[in-house]
């Protein structure tokens, strides 16, 4: 866990083209202290995933800085950012997470391979994960064989697959229904305690929101004068 | 797990197309394989034969057409030429051994030569001797006797299923359907079978010269009347060294009714002038793989689409730009190999199971098992296009936007 904080906002201001036109998000200063998990909540088009990006290193500010884990991500040439979110930052998406020419166990191996650190260790790793997720029987089985929460599991394995000191999540409920995805957030906030990691997770739930320690309403992240798009 | 897995999975998983590529891809290598095969070893079938003699003596014609009819057992005799220029060729000091040669039956599509008793020992394709593997040489013909003896080919033995002591009739005259008037007053007696030479000597039956002017119906004198010289359609010889047969080359090529023949020169000639005919095949054979290339481009460029979020997901777990365009380029490259590889066993295949076929309708032997070192060049040229066909997608892989490719498809 990193001592300082593991994510940091500072005077981030982020302009993109959208098919309703030009839409620009200005963030306040703020920070994710290393450890927590947060809930970012807000609507649908309220830059939520926009601010995931530009944490995980997707893409970088127009304006400001985002520190994540000590490190200026929008200073870093974006070979060096896509290392750094490789090693250090795990992801799940809410669908389709999963390559699906891939069977679980070489999902979870791709991981390590396409961040450049493959090693010997790999194998024994993912299988542990897998087993960790509860799907130790269904490691060589392809995404189309296996349930949407199954899949989901494989996901949140495959994130911590390269040990993540930031584990991101946008909308990972999204596609379950209520029982699963709530036995999908318990073992989503497990397996990030585990790892000593922090959690971010994007999502217009209440559910998810009430479950996490802490939230933070998209509104609430919006710089004063800029307010929202 | 390698980029070679995550290469094999891709192309496994979209297995249609990889299986369409790669198959338009072994055919046109296929034919490239194939081609060059025949075109090698017809090359070789005519050379090998072209160096069993030094030089061919026939009437004023093309140096070519003499060879055809002489050494190849193709072509028409286009006229005569008397047998004295035989005896004084056979004399010259110069001449290691010449031998008469006379056509004008056949048995079957089979041609029928006559020759002397000095054919039988002679070294054909590189040190192969002219040897019987069953039976006997055919005698000197003795009139008194008039014993019809003949030596077939390997090839005539093999397809007309005749043994020693088995006999048939010949046809008066050349034509390959057998369809001319038989000679019965000469039922011939196979004597010999000769072991195979891989030369157009397989394709022949082997009598005494002297036998063929005792038949019915061939004038030795070739309708110059009684008493006039009895004439042969051509000597075909050794020299006693190279610059020897080049000397006389030069000497009855001056010649008023004699046209010498280098058969080595003509069948080297006859290469040049045919071998437009099959760069243009190989032209279109080559064509055949770059166009199949291009199906793997834009098979693979229309398939960017439904593939961008997997490229953006690899973004997004790290993988750096040159990894995806690398990814590309290999999975192009590997489609390649495996349609070059196929390709190549295609060409073989094809040739193997056409080579009877092929001896049979034009009497050059095929080796199966013939390859050439170029064959490692048209595979690796095969990979190389394929290779270089994924460039486009991986461009465009390059330049896939992650966050584009992580939103839910619309």
């Amino acid at each position: 866990m990193a001592d300082g904080p593991a994510v940091r906002l500072e005077g981030v201001w982020k302009g993109y083209a959208s098919p309703e036109g030009k839409v620009a998000f200005a963030f306040r200063p703020w920070e994710v202290p290393g450890g927590a998990q947060v809930a970012i909540t807000g609507d649908s088009g309220s830059g939520k995933t926009t601010l995931l990006h530009l944490i995980a290193g997707i893409v970088v500010p127009d304006r400001g800085r985002v520190e994540v884990l000590g490190l200026d991500l929008g200073a870093l040439p974006e070979a060096a950012r896509d290392r750094f979110r490789g090693s250090r930052i795990g992801l799940v998406f809410q669908s389709l997470n999963l390559f699906q020419h891939l069977t679980a166990l070489e999902n979870l191996l791709a991981a390590p391979l396409l961040a450049g650190k493959a090693s010997a260790e790999d194998r024994g790793r993912a299988r542990a994960l897998l087993a960790r997720v509860g799907l130790e029987g269904r490691a060589s089985h392809r995404p189309s064989e296996m349930s949407l929460g199954e899949q989901q599991r494989v996901a949140i394995a495959r994130a911590l697959m390269n040990r993540p000191a930031l584990l991101l999540a946008d909308e990972p409920t999204g596609s379950l229904d209520a029982r699963r995805g709530d036995e999908l957030l318990r073992l989503l906030r497990s397996s990030a305690e585990e790892a000593g990691a922090t959690l971010l997770v994007v999502t217009h739930d209440e559910a998810v929101v009430r479950a996490l320690p802490q939230s933070v309403r998209m509104q609430d992240l919006y710089a004063p004068a800029a307010g929202p798009p | 797990m390698t980029p070679r897995t995550l290469v094999l999975r891709s192309l496994r998983h979209r297995r249609l197309a990889t299986a369409l590529s790669a198959l338009s891809v072994a055919l046109g290598v296929g034919l490239v394989v194939g081609i060059g095969t025949l075109r090698r070893e017809a090359r070789s079938h005519f050379q090998n034969a072209a160096v069993s003699f030094d030089l061919v003596v026939g009437p004023k014609a093309s140096p070519l057409q003499i060879v055809l009819y002489t050494v190849f057992q193709m072509d028409e005799a286009p006229g005569t030429i008397p047998v004295s220029a035989y005896e004084r060729l056979r004399a010259d000091p110069r001449v290691k051994v010449a031998l008469p040669w006379v056509v004008g039956d056949s048995y079957r599509e089979f041609r029928i030569v006559g020759t002397s008793e000095a054919f039988f020992g002679q070294e054909v394709r590189g040190g192969v001797p002219v040897a019987c593997a069953s039976g006997v040489p055919f005698r000197p013909f003795d009139p008194a006797r008039r014993e019809w003896e003949a030596v077939l080919g390997s090839t005539v033995a093999a397809e007309t299923g005749l043994r020693a002591h088995d006999t048939f009739s010949a046809v008066h005259g050349l034509d390959s359907k057998g369809t001319g008037t038989e000679h019965e007053e000469a039922p011939w007696r196979v004597v010999g079978v000769l072991a195979p030479t891989g030369t157009p000597v397989d394709r022949a039956i082997w009598i005494h010269w002297e036998a063929f002017f005792a038949m019915e119906r061939h004038d030795p004198t070739a309708g110059r009347g009684a008493g006039a010289e009895r004439r042969i359609s051509a000597v075909v010889l050794k020299a006693a060294n190279p610059a020897f047969a080049n000397l006389l080359f030069f000497e009855l090529r001056s010649s008023e009714d004699l046209q010498p023949a280098r058969p080595f020169v003509e069948v080297r000639r006859l290469f040049d002038i045919v071998g437009n005919a099959d760069r243009l095949l190989l032209a279109v054979a080559a064509l055949v793989v770059v166009v199949a290339a291009l199906g793997i481009l834009v098979s693979m460029a229309s398939g960017m689409r439904e593939r961008r979020r997997d490229l953006a997901m690899m973004r997004a777990l790290g993988a750096p730009r040159r990894l995806l365009a690398a990814l590309m380029v290999a999975e192009a490259g590997t489609v390649g190999l495996f349609g070059a590889a196929g390709g190549w066993l295609l060409g073989h295949g094809i040739v193997a199971a056409g080579a009877s076929v092929l001896t049979e309708w034009s009497g050059v032997r095929v080796r199966t098992l013939a390859f050439a070192p170029e064959e490692i060049l048209v595979v690796a040229g095969a990979v190389g296009l394929c290779a270089l066909a994924g460039l486009l997608p991986a461009v465009m892989a390059y330049r896939a936007d992650v966050a584009t490719g992580l939103a839910p498809e619309s």
